[in-house]
C-alpha cells in the first residue's frame, strides 16, 4: 500500500473511511447470505433426516436408494450442482435464482447430513433399542424417545460445522447472480477498484457471522449435555 | 392392547409356556427345540456354563431373538415377531439387563415413567406418581432425579427393575442381573429380586447366584449346548445332579 502523498494520519483517516464505505456497502446484502444459509440448512435437515433414516430401515430397496442419493451428491461439486439447477434445469422448471440457490445447497448437504444422522443414530448402542423393545414401545417410539434424543448429541458438533460450511459456500450462489455478501464485494470492487479492502472485509464479515455461530454450537452442545454423562460439560 | 394387563387376569394355563423352541447363529444352535412351562408365581432359575444358550433363551421369550422353529405362549398369547401384537406382549414380560440399558438421557423417575406414558397411555402426573412408587419400593426414594451416570451399579439395576415392573409385567426376565456389579452391590439386587418373587412375581432368572437359586428359585434348570438336560427341585439339581455335564459343571462352581 504506497501512500499517495499526505502524511501517515491522512493515510490512515482515508483508510478508515474506506472501510465504513465497504461495510456499508456489504451491510444491505448480508440477509440475503442468512436467508440463503439458513433456509438451504433447513432444507438440509429435514432431507437429511429422511435420507439417514431410511439408510436404516433395513428395507433394501429404500436403503439402496438413499446410499445412491447420498453417493451421487458428495461427488459432484457443489458450483456445479447449483450450475445444474439453475442453468440445466432452467428448461424443465423454471427456478428463482433464490430458489435454485436454496435448492441447489439445500440438496447437497442434505446427503452430508444424513450420513452424520446415520451414523450417530448407529453409534447408539444395541442395548437402547432392546430396553425400548423390552417396555413395549414400538420402532418409531423407541427412535422418537430413546434413540433420537440420544443420537442429537452426538449429531449437533458435526452437522453444527456443517452448518458453518453451508454459510460459506452460501458465497457461491453469488455466481447466478444473487445479491449476496460475495456478490455485493464483486460490485464494490467493480465500482472503486479497491480489491485488497474490499475483500479483506467481505472476509470479516463472514468471519463475524461464523465466529457468531460457533458460540451458538457450544450454547446448543451445552443444553443438550446430560449430567454426568458422556461430556465434561455441566448444564 | 385391549387386553387386561393385571397380572391376576384370569388365564388356566402356565404363565410362560415354550415348545421345540430353537434358536441358530449361522451353523451354531444356540437354542436346541427347548420345551418349558413356567407356572404363574414360579420362579425358576436357569445355569450353565457360558455359550450353553440360556441367555439366548431368555431373549427368546420376549422376542429379542426371533425363533428359528417353535412356540412361545405368554398368559395364553402367542408371541411372534413378525406381528405388530409383539409389542403388546413385549409390554408383558418384564426384561431386565446384565448392562442395565437404562435411558442416559433420561433421570430415574423419567426412566421409569417413560414406558407407562407413550406405551400405556397414562396422563404424565400419573405415570410420575406410579414412577414415584415403584422407585420406592426398589430402595431409591432419594434418587429420583439422579441420572443414570450418577448412580452405582446397584442403583442403576435397581431402577431397571423398577422400569421393567412399571408395564405391570406378567412375566420378569432377568438376564445375569447382578453380572456386571461390585460384589458389594450384588446384594441390594438381589434383595429387592427376593422381595419381588415373595410377592408373587413370576420370574426367570438367569444366574450364576447359586446362593439365590437355592433360597429363592421354585425350580433349577440347568443348560448346557442349547438343550435343558436338568430341571427339578434347587437341591435335587444342585445337591443330586444326574448329568454327567452338569454335575462337571457344579463340582467347579460350587
Amino acid at each position: 500500500m504506497a501512500h499517495r502523498g499526505g502524511s501517515t494520519i491522512d493515510f490512515l483517516a482515508n483508510q478508515g473511511l474506506l472501510a465504513v464505505k465497504i461495510l456499508k456497502f456489504l451491510a444491505p446484502a448480508v440477509p440475503m447470505t442468512v436467508a440463503v444459509t439458513v433456509l438451504s440448512f433447513a432444507l438440509a435437515l429435514f432431507l437429511g433426516l429422511a435420507v439417514g433414516l431410511a439408510q436404516i430401515t433395513g428395507y433394501r430397496p429404500l436403503v439402496l436408494l438413499a446410499k445412491g442419493y447420498v453417493d451421487v451428491l458428495r461427488g459432484i461439486p457443489l458450483l456445479v450442482q447449483i450450475f445444474f439447477i439453475y442453468f440445466g434445469l432452467a428448461g424443465f422448471l423454471n427456478l428463482e435464482r433464490f430458489a435454485a440457490g436454496v435448492l441447489a445447497i439445500g440438496i447437497c448437504y442434505s446427503a452430508y447430513l444424513a450420513e452424520i444422522i446415520r451414523s450417530g443414530i448407529e453409534s447408539i448402542a444395541r442395548g437402547q433399542h432392546e430396553a425400548a423393545a423390552s417396555v413395549g414401545m414400538s420402532n418409531i417410539q423407541a427412535m422418537r424417545y430413546v434413540i433420537l434424543p440420544q443420537a442429537t448429541r452426538v449429531i449437533i458438533p458435526p452437522a453444527a460445522n456443517e452448518f458453518i460450511a453451508c454459510l460459506k459456500d452460501s458465497s457461491l450462489v453469488s455466481i447466478i447472480g444473487l445479491r449476496e455478501l460475495t456478490r455485493a464485494g464483486r460490485e464494490f470492487y467493480s465500482q472503486y477498484f479497491v480489491d485488497f479492502q474490499t475483500w479483506l472485509f467481505v472476509g470479516v464479515v463472514y468471519l463475524c457471522m461464523t465466529l457468531l455461530l460457533t458460540r451458538l454450537t457450544r450454547h446448543l452442545e451445552r443444553r443438550f449435555a446430560v449430567r454426568g454423562f458422556g461430556t465434561s460439560v455441566r448444564r | 392392547m385391549s387386553a387386561s394387563r393385571n397380572h391376576l387376569m384370569v388365564h388356566d394355563g402356565p404363565a410362560l409356556r415354550a415348545r421345540g423352541v430353537t434358536k441358530r447363529f449361522g451353523s451354531l444352535v444356540a437354542v436346541d427345540s427347548v420345551d418349558l412351562d413356567v407356572a404363574v408365581s414360579e420362579v425358576v432359575v436357569m445355569l450353565g456354563p457360558s455359550g450353553s444358550g440360556k441367555s439366548t433363551l431368555l431373549r427368546c421369550f420376549n422376542g429379542l431373538e426371533r425363533l428359528d422353529a417353535g412356540v412361545i405362549e405368554v398368559a395364553g398369547i402367542r408371541l411372534d415377531p413378525e406381528c405388530d401384537s409383539i409389542h403388546d406382549v413385549r409390554a408383558r414380560v418384564g426384561m431386565v439387563f446384565q448392562q442395565f440399558n437404562l435411558f442416559p438421557h433420561l433421570n430415574a423417575l423419567e426412566n421409569v415413567a417413560l414406558a407407562p406414558r407413550i406405551v400405556r397411555k397414562l396422563s404424565k402426573d400419573q405415570a410420575m406418581a406410579e414412577a414415584r412408587q415403584r422407585l420406592e419400593r426398589v430402595g431409591l426414594a432419594t434418587k429420583l432425579d439422579a441420572y443414570p451416570a450418577e448412580l452405582s451399579g446397584g442403583q442403576q439395576q435397581r431402577v431397571a427393575i423398577a422400569r421393567a415392573l412399571a408395564m405391570d409385567p406378567q412375566v420378569m426376565l432377568f438376564d445375569e442381573p447382578t453380572s456386571a456389579l461390585d460384589p458389594e452391590m450384588i446384594g441390594e439386587v438381589l434383595a429387592v429380586m427376593r422381595d419381588l418373587a415373595e410377592s408373587g412375581m413370576t420370574m426367570i432368572v438367569v444366574s450364576h447366584e447359586i446362593g439365590f437359586a437355592r433360597e429363592v428359585a421354585h425350580r433349577v434348570i440347568f443348560l448346557d449346548e442349547g438343550r435343558i438336560l436338568e430341571s427339578g427341585s434347587p437341591d435335587q439339581v444342585l445337591s443330586a445332579p444326574r448329568h454327567p455335564r452338569a454335575k462337571e459343571f457344579f463340582d467347579k462352581v460350587l
